[in-house]
């Protein structure tokens, strides 16, 4: 502080301000929590907040301190009214899921993919490869990530700086082989589609995909059950044997998760508990399902329950959006925190939606 | 002058040196005491501290609540490196937790300064470079800002809005999400 005035016992002492230097400032406003009011907020203070808080190499520093993105909300099935352009169902959009921020959506119809940035509304569309999507196969489902999600340094920036991955899963009308293929915004091309027998007749792949590491995972439903591995390196495909004692009634309360320490679960809810299977190399380097946790649901609720779906899953920030007995619930599942929402009758599928939210927030004319 | 290290009778035998605060008290502290300060850390390695480090944008006020932080939390540090080989497992997390439950009351009772302090902390924490003071002291101001309104901010620390009505309308309209 340059300018200090002597206190006299007539005057009030002087005002406190804070210190003058910009990088101790810009210190203090990146240890604001990472929710959506606290960036505009404080860049509505003054000219020299609003420049620091605007200024790049601040908002870089900002996500990467809060690696873990709150959770802002969540896209029900519905969200594609938004980008409808006619009015009519031939240009109806599914949403298929997000991830580090961005929002994928597919146009059966138009065979086109959808990017979505909702902070900015930036969106892009991509045309998907005709032969994906005919009499013999049909796209199910799909999943969008940043192309360097494996890098642990990686911060993610604005739709335009950070090169995305999208992946699409389909069946084919023969019920016999699921098929994937991975488009890249860098380079602009897909990848030559690759397919898996699976063995039990597959009728579609209706929950999005579990990232675990560079590997997604869906759970295709139709007379059997089993879980696709889609190693985006490669890329290829292969499917891997359901946990032989994972039983669950209804599709709705069954979900591939992101375990502890990083690895592949499968969560299944029952009437009176939460059970964790992990996927786990065994000394001969064998890879094999074991139940690691059985936890009581009323324990983690609070109270009793009859009945339940799980509507959504963030692999991103391993959150889980439940219905229960009429209401929605949020469940954290790394410390198994339960947070009680709204009432609603209205059962929907759910994606939470996860981002550090400080778009918008501009630099004023005149500064660098 | 004031002896920040002379109740220590462990340390007496340890290198000690000596601060000179801008108003030119003496404070006799540890090696370990000092080098929380990276600054200092930088000297003792140069051979710069015979004589005593003079530190002329700190004041003595705020230069013994700096060492009574770096005091605390040097010891922290020793005690972490030391314990491990005498406790088993168990009973060594039980003393790391019960120790950490302790050195977070010890930050929580340091914070309760006014804002003048706290900011004079906040100068002589980046000045010193010590990390974990600048942290503690930052997240404390930034933790008093948050949930706030922008006029409510700027009625907390007195600023004055110089920002045009045009360049408000501006970035209310951005952000218009943010204030819904």
């Amino acid at each position: 502080m340059t300018h200090r005035r002597r206190r006299t016992c007539l005057r009030p002492a002087p005002p406190v301000t804070l210190p003058d230097d910009d990088d101790i400032l810009s210190e203090i406003l990146l240890r604001l929590p990472p929710l959506p009011s606290s960036l505009p907020r404080a860049s509505l203070v003054c000219k020299r907040w609003c420049r620091l808080v605007a200024a790049p190499h601040f908002r870089r520093s900002f996500r990467a301190r809060h690696r873990k993105p709150p959770l802002i909300g969540f896209f029900d099935d519905f969200v594609g009214i938004f980008f409808r352009s006619g009015g009519s169902d031939a240009d109806k959009w599914r949403i298929y899921g997000c991830r580090h921020g961005r929002v994928l959506l597919y146009n059966r119809t138009q065979k086109e993919i959808l990017l979505w940035d909702p902070p900015t509304g930036d969106h892009c569309r991509v045309a998907v490869p005709p032969e994906y999507e005919n009499e013999e196969k049909m796209i199910w489902n799909g999943a969008v990530l940043c192309a360097a999600a494996g890098d642990r340094s990686h911060v993610h920036g604005g739709f335009n700086s950070c090169p995305l991955k999208v992946a699409v899963v389909g069946v084919t009308s023969n019920h016999t082989q699921v098929f994937a293929s991975i488009y890249s915004t860098e380079t602009g091309n897909w990848s030559d589609l690759v397919s898996v027998t699976l063995p039990f007749e597959v009728h579609t792949v209706t929950h999005p995909g579990t990232l675990v590491g560079n590997i997604l995972y869906w759970m295709p439903l139709g007379l059997g059950y089993g879980i696709v591995e889609f190693d985006l390196a490669r890329p290829s495909l292969s499917v891997i044997e359901w946990p032989s004692g994972a039983k669950f009634k209804g599709n709705g309360c069954c979900r591939i998760v992101l375990t502890d320490d990083g690895g592949l679960g499968l969560a299944i809810l029952s009437r009176q508990k939460l059970k964790m299977w992990v996927r786990k190399v065994c000394s001969e380097g064998v890879a094999k399902w074991v139940l690691e946790k059985s936890h009581k649901l009323q324990k983690i609720l609070g109270q009793r329950s009859w009945t339940r779906v799980i509507l959504g899953y963030a692999d991103d920030i391993n959150v889980m959006l439940l219905w229960i007995d009429g209401r929605i619930w949020v469940l954290r599942l790394d410390s198994l925190q339960c947070t009680k929402l709204w009432e609603t009758s209205v059962i929907c599928r759910n994606h939470p939606y996860a981002t550090i939210y400080d778009s918008g927030i501009q630099s004023l004319p005149g500064d660098c | 002058m004031a002896s920040a290290g002379s109740g220590d009778e462990k340390a007496a035998a340890a290198a000690m040196i000596t601060l000179i605060s801008s108003d030119n008290e003496k404070f006799e502290v540890t090696e370990a005491t000092a080098t929380l300060s990276q600054t200092i850390r930088h000297m003792i390695e140069d051979g710069c501290t015979d004589g005593g480090v003079p530190l002329p944008n700190v004041t003595s006020k705020i230069l013994a609540r700096v060492i009574e932080y770096c005091k605390k939390h040097a010891t922290a540090a020793a005690g972490e490196e030391g314990s491990s080989s005498s406790f088993s497992d168990a009973a060594f997390l039980e003393v790391d937790r019960a120790f950490l439950e302790e050195l977070e009351e010890f930050d929580d009772a340091f914070l309760e300064v006014d804002r003048a302090t706290l900011f004079d902390l906040i100068l002589a924490a980046n000045y010193l470079d010590i990390k974990g003071l600048l942290n503690l002291t930052c997240q404390k101001v930034a933790d008093s800002v948050k949930g706030k309104t922008p006029e409510q901010i700027r009625e907390m620390y007195n600023i004055v809005n110089d920002l045009t009505p045009e360049e408000e309308a501006e970035i209310r309209r951005e952000t218009q999400w943010a204030f819904e």
